[in-house]
């Protein structure tokens, strides 16, 4: 009997069969003849905006629609207030890397080429492109919530400074301390071990900036620094200078994205006119200005806002140390960072990460909002008087966080002064782009003596002229 | 002797350097006060000039970055008339809040 709410269509095989519709079972999974449902695949393009909200959403939809009572799944989701984690872990088994090509560990880098090399085969290479590999090149305006690379993620103080290997080679136990060194020849069977997995101790960053500037040129350059500004330099640091003590090493930074909504309010004032008022003896200039009430409300985008993420060289205080030197050196060419490889650090010294995005967050806000507050200048030609900003609203919309090991070729000179105090003056030299920046140690009595010479000089010019 | 005449030498060409590009700017009270003071500025020249207490990464300038979908207004709501003040008392759309290093010299 056909149920009349199915408008006559059979529901089981003995309806089928009695309303004369031949029924076949299709076979079950295991019996011959099963054929597997296609499976879909989701498309990137289609889960790019999908939020943890939209996927409840079609799970609840899914359990709705396919269980009977009791047999539908137990879901849990995590809860997602967080950042977002952009895995940049290198996929790589830890401790041996191996030429692509013939398999040795032996790898070299070469400056001249910014590329790495195999001192065996002398097959060249050069690592995936970091803003390719970790899709960094989404543009900023789109960028929603906060975004951390794996290798920016917080540092956890207990984590042991010291990883130790089983060497795939030969599997003797090899121990690498990461706060000196993230490579290590194993002692039995002569392979190179590097640290690739990121430990959170800051050590492995997301990506690296290798050395491009060669170490020929940037000698050059400290030493046209210091032949520029011989004349009242320290006489100590003038016969102990040395281009020797110069080393390459790669600092650790914060490359941050910024997309943020920005407004202003307050007061521009445009000059109308200038004139002078008074007599002969008592004349001053006295201006007539429009006074307006100025808002701008816009939209900032700011693409690789770099800062320090070491404490050490983070700290700019100019009355204890030469810091801001290297802070001068920047802006790098963060487009060109890619995928961290330990062997880019051969041959050179690094400083492990010790500051995590909490710490820096407050500072990538400021700054970013320098950005926007000088881009929207050009808005306010009127007032050339100037504007009195008295109200501000900086939202931040969503930010993208990868740490970097920056290059930078370091000159550095301890002074110790007659005074006692003591002070580490750097001469520096971007490892891309060759910026140079530095402090030298002044000879006091010359610089006073020059001034005083400067002094009467001046004061005989002005008896002479007036 | 030679030491005095090089220091002597040294100063004098680094004062006309400053009177230089003083004077294209025309200032003369400007002028003659940099000549009474051609010592002190001297000093802070050349001092900054070695130790570069100043140098920072300019963040505001150096960053790529853009503002898109700007709007604003710009009320008018009165004239002053008679004032010595050059400039706007307290404007700040120049002012950078984030700079790591704010030293002189």
């Amino acid at each position: 009997m056909s149920n009349p709410n199915n408008n006559g269509v059979p529901q089981t095989p003995q309806e089928a069969e009695a309303a004369g519709h031949s029924y076949e079972q299709p076979p079950s999974y295991g019996e011959e003849g099963y054929v597997e449902p296609p499976i879909e695949e989701p498309q990137v393009e289609d889960v790019k905006d999908t939020t943890w909200d939209d996927v409840k959403e079609i799970r609840e939809a899914e359990s709705d629609a396919g269980y009977a009572e009791g047999e539908a799944p137990e879901i849990v989701y995590e809860k997602h207030d967080g950042p977002q984690v952009i895995n940049t872990q290198s996929g790589g088994a830890d401790a041996l890397v191996r030429c692509a090509k013939c398999g040795s560990t032996d790898i070299g880098f070469s400056v001249a080429k910014a590329t790495l090399f195999c001192n065996f085969c002398r097959f060249e290479w050069q690592s995936e492109s970091a803003v390719d590999a970790y899709n960094l090149n989404t543009p900023v305006a789109e960028l929603r919530g906060v975004h951390i690379g794996s290798g920016a993620e917080p540092i956890i103080p207990d984590v042991s400074e010291v990883v130790t290997f089983k060497c795939s080679a030969c599997g003797a136990e090899v121990v690498i301390d990461t706060s000196h060194a993230m490579q290590a020849r194993c002692h039995w069977c002569r392979h190179t071990l590097s640290v690739r997995e990121q430990v959170p101790n800051g050590a492995v960053p997301d990506a690296i900036l290798p050395f491009s500037y060669p170490k020929e040129k940037a000698m050059e350059r400290i030493q046209e620094f210091v032949d520029a500004r011989k004349f009242f330099a320290h006489r100590k640091f003038k016969s102990e200078f040395s281009l020797d003590n110069i080393m390459g090493v790669y600092l650790p930074y914060m490359v941050v994205d910024v997309n943020a909504r920005m407004q202003l309010r307050g007061v521009g004032e445009d000059t109308v006119r200038t004139y002078t008022v008074g007599s002969d003896d008592n004349k001053r200039t006295v201006y007539d200005v429009d006074v307006y009430q100025v808002s701008r409300q816009f939209d900032v985008q700011v693409d690789d806002l770099t800062l320090e993420s070491s404490t050490e060289k983070s700290s700019i205080d100019t009355r204890k140390n030469t810091n801001n030197i290297v802070n001068s050196i920047m802006p790098f060419d963060t487009k060109n960072l890619v995928r961290f490889d330990p062997n880019y650090l051969s041959g050179f010294s690094s400083q492990k990460r010790d500051t995590n995005v909490d710490g820096l967050a407050h500072l990538a806000h400021v700054q970013s909002s320098d950005i926007g507050r000088h881009l929207v200048r050009p808005t306010l030609r009127k007032y050339d008087r100037g504007v009195r900003w008295e109200h501000e609203d900086y939202d931040i919309i969503g930010e993208r966080w990868i740490s970097a090991y920056l290059p930078v070729w370091l000159y550095s000179y301890y002074e110790k002064k007659s005074s006692g105090k003591e002070l580490l003056h750097y001469i520096a030299v971007n490892g891309r782009t060759g910026e140079t920046m530095g402090s030298i140690p002044v000879q006091m009595s010359k610089l006073v003596a020059a001034s005083a010479v400067a002094q009467v000089a001046g004061t005989v010019t002005t008896f002479f002229i007036w | 002797m030679s030491a005095f005449l090089e220091l002597a030498s040294e100063a004098a060409r680094n004062v006309s350097t400053v009177y230089v590009e003083t004077s294209s700017g025309g200032e003369e009270q400007a002028l003659k006060l940099i000549f009474l003071l051609s010592g002190p500025v001297y000093f802070a020249v050349m001092y900054a000039r070695y130790r570069n207490k100043g140098a920072r990464h300019r963040h505001e300038d150096e960053t790529e970055a853009s503002i898109t979908n700007v709007t604003g207004s710009d009320q008018h709501v009165r004239r002053i008339t008679g004032t010595s003040n050059s400039s706007l008392s307290g404007a700040n759309d120049s002012q950078v809040r984030g700079a790591r290093n704010e030293g002189f010299m």
